[in-house]
């Protein structure tokens, strides 16, 4: 019973990862409407730690990884992270992570945030 | 077959009332620990079960109320779930702030849990995640408005 549960969320979710990269493909995020906005920009205009995900995702799916680097290096650490988190975590558990080290990405996800806003050469690099 | 409640509150079980005695000798259960006996739904205390008598250590009925160890419930060991990737995607994807407090409260439920403060770390939990379905649904609403908006003003060009 419960396996069967897990089988229709695995197939859920599959079926929405490829919608997704169906959309993300033919639909450039910064030119569509139906895609969902932050809520932090629009009602701050600052670019939070996470804007420009979708703009990048377009960016990878249409080979421009430079392009994407740039709307969000944050993905670029983030999801490697993530890889190496599932494959030395899983049996685990995501509560066995020490705790410093959550501390450590809170502190580099906030980092990026300011500083990504900053009007300086290098970080404005990251505000296309 | 007997299910046994943990400290945590959760069902362990069904299991074998031998395997049972071996965790009351393990000292995984004690005879506060509440127990539904084979054909019943009702929960009891361990010690209302005579055919446990036999193996139930005297110290345990000396500390009543002590809280079942389940520090030594080896494999079996739940672990508190912390939301640090749901705290994660609704900081980037949702709303920023109240993400950044589920993650505040992940960490806890870890730094808490490392130093064996079960209790804590569960109430951390709790309140990661209430900050992840909190930043959620106000992405939610706000894209929802935000939907609303572009349809409203559409109407309007025409």
């Amino acid at each position: 019973m419960k396996a069967r549960r897990h089988h229709l969320i695995y197939a859920a979710v599959i079926a929405g990862l490829c919608l997704a990269v169906f959309l993300l493909y033919f639909f450039p995020p910064a030119e569509t409407r139906f895609y969902p906005r932050c809520i932090f920009h629009a009602v701050t205009g600052l670019e939070c730690p996470g804007c420009g995900s979708l703009r990048a995702a377009h960016s990878v799916l249409h080979g421009d990884f430079a392009m994407a680097f740039r709307l969000n290096p944050l993905l670029f650490v983030l999801l490697p992270l993530a890889g190496l988190t599932w494959v030395f975590y899983r049996p685990a558990g995501l509560s066995a992570v020490p705790a410093k080290w959550i501390w450590t990405l809170l502190g580099v996800i906030i980092a990026f945030g300011v500083l990504r806003n900053l009007p300086l050469t290098p970080f404005s690099y990251f505000n296309p | 077959m007997y299910k046994i409640l943990g400290a945590d509150q959760r069902e362990y079980g069904p299991v074998t009332a031998d395997q049972l005695r071996q965790w009351i000798t393990e000292g995984r259960a004690n005879s506060q620990t509440m127990v539904q006996g084979p054909d019943s739904t009702e929960w009891k205390p361990l010690s209302s079960f005579v055919e446990f008598a036999g193996v139930m250590p005297a110290a345990a009925a000396t500390a009543p109320g002590a809280p079942t160890s389940y520090a030594g419930m080896g494999g079996a060991q739940p672990s508190v779930p912390n939301y640090l990737w749901q705290s994660i995607v609704v900081t980037a994807c949702c709303c920023l702030p109240f993400g950044i407090a589920a993650i505040v409260f992940a960490a806890q439920v870890n730094s808490k849990l490392a130093a064996g403060d079960v209790q804590g770390a569960m109430e951390s939990s709790k309140k990661a995640k209430m900050w992840c379905w909190i930043a959620f649904g106000l992405g939610l609403v706000s894209n929802l408005g935000f939907v609303a908006l572009s349809f409203a003003s559409q109407a309007f060009e025409r």
